[in-house]
């Protein structure tokens, strides 16, 4: 059977039923090509927390547990409103981060503050000896086997829409109406594009270490999404690392979802929140809260 | 009566989202309490309880809405649910409070005290009883905290508290917080209640920390524990072998460091009163043995 000579509804239905088996083929090679997919090593699991929210999070997400720590220990103040750092009145540590380093000298003296925006683009070279660190682990992909991981599932999708393209050939050669299969196409390119042309980041072996942070983390997630000021600023930059920067919303750090929020064509890396907390947690009877209220009883 | 059925749980916390973090750094906890309205059946344990869980941390649900004093029927829903959580979490035994929070349609938002009165035992026992026919565990009941008193009290509350333990078999949770209250707000002895008590019944104990404002004491769950409360601890535990202790803490929660200190301060009580109580068993021996 050559689909090509298939009449216009058939050759329609021929080609979302294609496309709907080669997209999660397209998944299954993408996934197949984040090599390595072993266990991991015990190097692996003694990660500096810095490596830790970059496997979590990448540039975006490193950047923005960055932040977090240097606005808790008063390093940095944020606008929600002008999106803009600024520094404050609290030093760096003695030997601070070289992420934290960066991003201190990309602000500089700045009394208006810099954009969030820009400090996230010139500090972009502190982060390349995490991200080096996690590829010699085999945590994330090297950038040979992201670039394969990336573009293999790409093309072998794309294989639909050229498809369609040259039954679009045919059927403009025996004068048929070919609308509809060119939007057909256009939107084959762009849910590829969308869906198997994003970045690759981690490895399988980076997932099973992320999977196993956040599970063992748990808790962390849970009393930093209700409270985040009674955090150690190494427990603050763990949480906005492995579970964005979203778990600040309750808080004296909320203004910093705001600060930090990256805009919609920017929000492909970072982490994201899922606590799964149980309820309001008093004894008290319902409603009591504490103090407040004339005492317990319970 | 039946003998203590509970096996020893160790120091303790009320688990508390906020919480959650220092309770899971913290490695000699022997046991967590869990709001149980706070937790759902139908839905997977928060993760931190099933970590807690998996290092052998006991889980007990506790229940504030049950109403056990309450003239009402029970509600057979959070009674359902206080059952299917018990066998969730695999608890030793679930408790409540010998109080009622809705009357007439009207849910108070609060644990309100009951006339000590005769007639009040016999609602508290029915309940009881209808409440332990459904739970899969034993039940324990704890004393609350009262702003006030009802008038013409037939019984004294020691009397009010063993009569319902008493005729329904159930345990005891006692808490000390409530009881410091109790005491400074409306006078009494604890060192006499505690005389008065079944203590072989305790499952486990309260520990919590409150305030006094305009001369009334608020047992608050938000502040330190007051020195007396741990000496009631001490007390308690040089008069016999407690099961378990716990911290309540509900508001303005402390740092872990905080945290740790509050559990440390309630350990540290429990050793000297554990140590005065071996003194006197061995003291006891030698006087025996010295008789015979």
């Amino acid at each position: 059977m050559n689909p090509l000579n298939l009449t216009g509804p058939q050759f329609m239905v021929f080609y979302f039923v294609l496309a709907a088996l080669v997209l999660p083929a397209g998944f299954a090679l993408r996934w197949w090509l984040r090599t390595p997919a072993t266990d991991v090593g015990a190097e692996a699991s003694e990660l500096s927390p810095y490596e830790v929210t970059y496997l979590a999070g990448a540039e975006a997400g490193t950047f923005d547990a960055a932040i977090a720590r240097m606005v808790q220990r008063d390093v940095l103040t944020a606008s929600a409103t002008k999106r803009t750092l600024t520094r404050s009145t609290g030093p760096l540590p003695k030997q601070p981060a070289a992420v934290e380093q960066a991003i201190h000298e990309a602000i500089g003296d700045a009394e208006s503050g810099v954009e969030v925006a820009t400090v996230r683009e010139q500090i972009a070279p502190a982060m390349k000896p995490l991200k080096r660190q996690l590829q010699e682990l085999g945590l994330i992909v090297s950038d040979g086997d992201a670039w394969l991981a990336r573009l293999l599932p790409l093309l072998l999708f794309l294989c639909v829409p050229l498809l369609g393209v040259f039954k679009i050939g045919v059927g403009i050669s025996r004068g048929r109406p070919v609308v509809f299969l060119m939007f057909a196409c256009v939107a084959t390119v762009v849910i590829g594009l969308a869906v198997l042309g994003r970045k690759v980041q981690r490895s399988r072996r980076g997932d099973h270490l992320l999977a196993r942070l956040k599970s063992e983390n748990a808790a962390l997630i849970v009393s930093a999404a209700r409270d985040s000021s009674q955090l150690t600023s190494g427990d603050l930059l763990l949480a906005v690392g492995l579970f964005g920067v979203s778990i600040l919303t309750e808080g004296p750090l909320s203004h910093l979802v705001l600060t930090l929020r990256p805009p919609p064509q920017a929000s492909s890396s970072g982490g994201s929140c899922g606590s799964s907390c149980g309820g309001s947690g008093s004894s008290c009877g319902g409603g009591c809260g504490g103090g407040g209220c004339g005492g317990c009883g319970g | 009566m039946t003998s203590l059925r509970v096996s020893p749980l160790g120091l303790g916390i009320g688990w508390r989202p906020e919480l959650a973090l220092s309770i899971d750094r913290r490695h000699d906890l022997g046991f967590v309490e869990v709001v149980a309205e706070d937790i759902a059946t139908d839905a997977p344990l928060p993760e931190p309880i099933e970590q807690l869980r998996r290092r052998g941390v006991i889980v007990i649900p506790h229940g504030v809405s049950l109403s056990l004093g309450g003239a009402e029927p029970l509600d057979r829903g959070r009674l359902d649910h206080l059952a299917r959580l018990a066998e969730r979490v695999n608890a030793p035994l679930v408790s409540e409070h010998l109080a009622f929070v809705r009357a007439g349609g009207h849910e108070s938002g609060h644990l309100l005290p009951l006339p000590r009165t005769r007639e009040a035992v016999d609602v508290v026992v029915e309940n009881v009883r209808q409440a332990q026919r459904v739970l899969p565990v034993p039940l324990a009941l704890e004393n609350i905290a009262t702003l006030f008193n009802w008038p013409d009290p037939e019984l004294d509350e020691a009397a009010f508290v063993t009569e319902i333990l008493e005729r329904t078999d159930a345990l005891l949770l006692l808490d000390l917080e409530n009881v410091y209250a109790n005491v400074r707000n409306h006078g009494g002895d604890a060192l006499e209640f505690f005389g008065q008590l079944p203590l072989d019944r305790i499952a486990y104990v309260h520990v919590a920390g409150g305030i006094e404002r305009g001369g009334v004491y608020h047992d608050t769950h938000a502040h330190d524990i007051p020195a007396g409360v741990l000496d009631l601890v001490s007390e308690l535990c040089a008069r016999t072998s407690v099961p378990g202790i716990m911290l309540e803490r509900d508001d303005d929660f402390p740092t872990p460091n905080g945290l740790n200190r509050e559990l440390d301060r309630i350990a540290a009580a429990i050793s000297l009163g554990a140590e005065r109580r071996t003194s006197l068993i061995r003291e006891s021996q030698l006087a025996t043995t010295s008789r015979s």
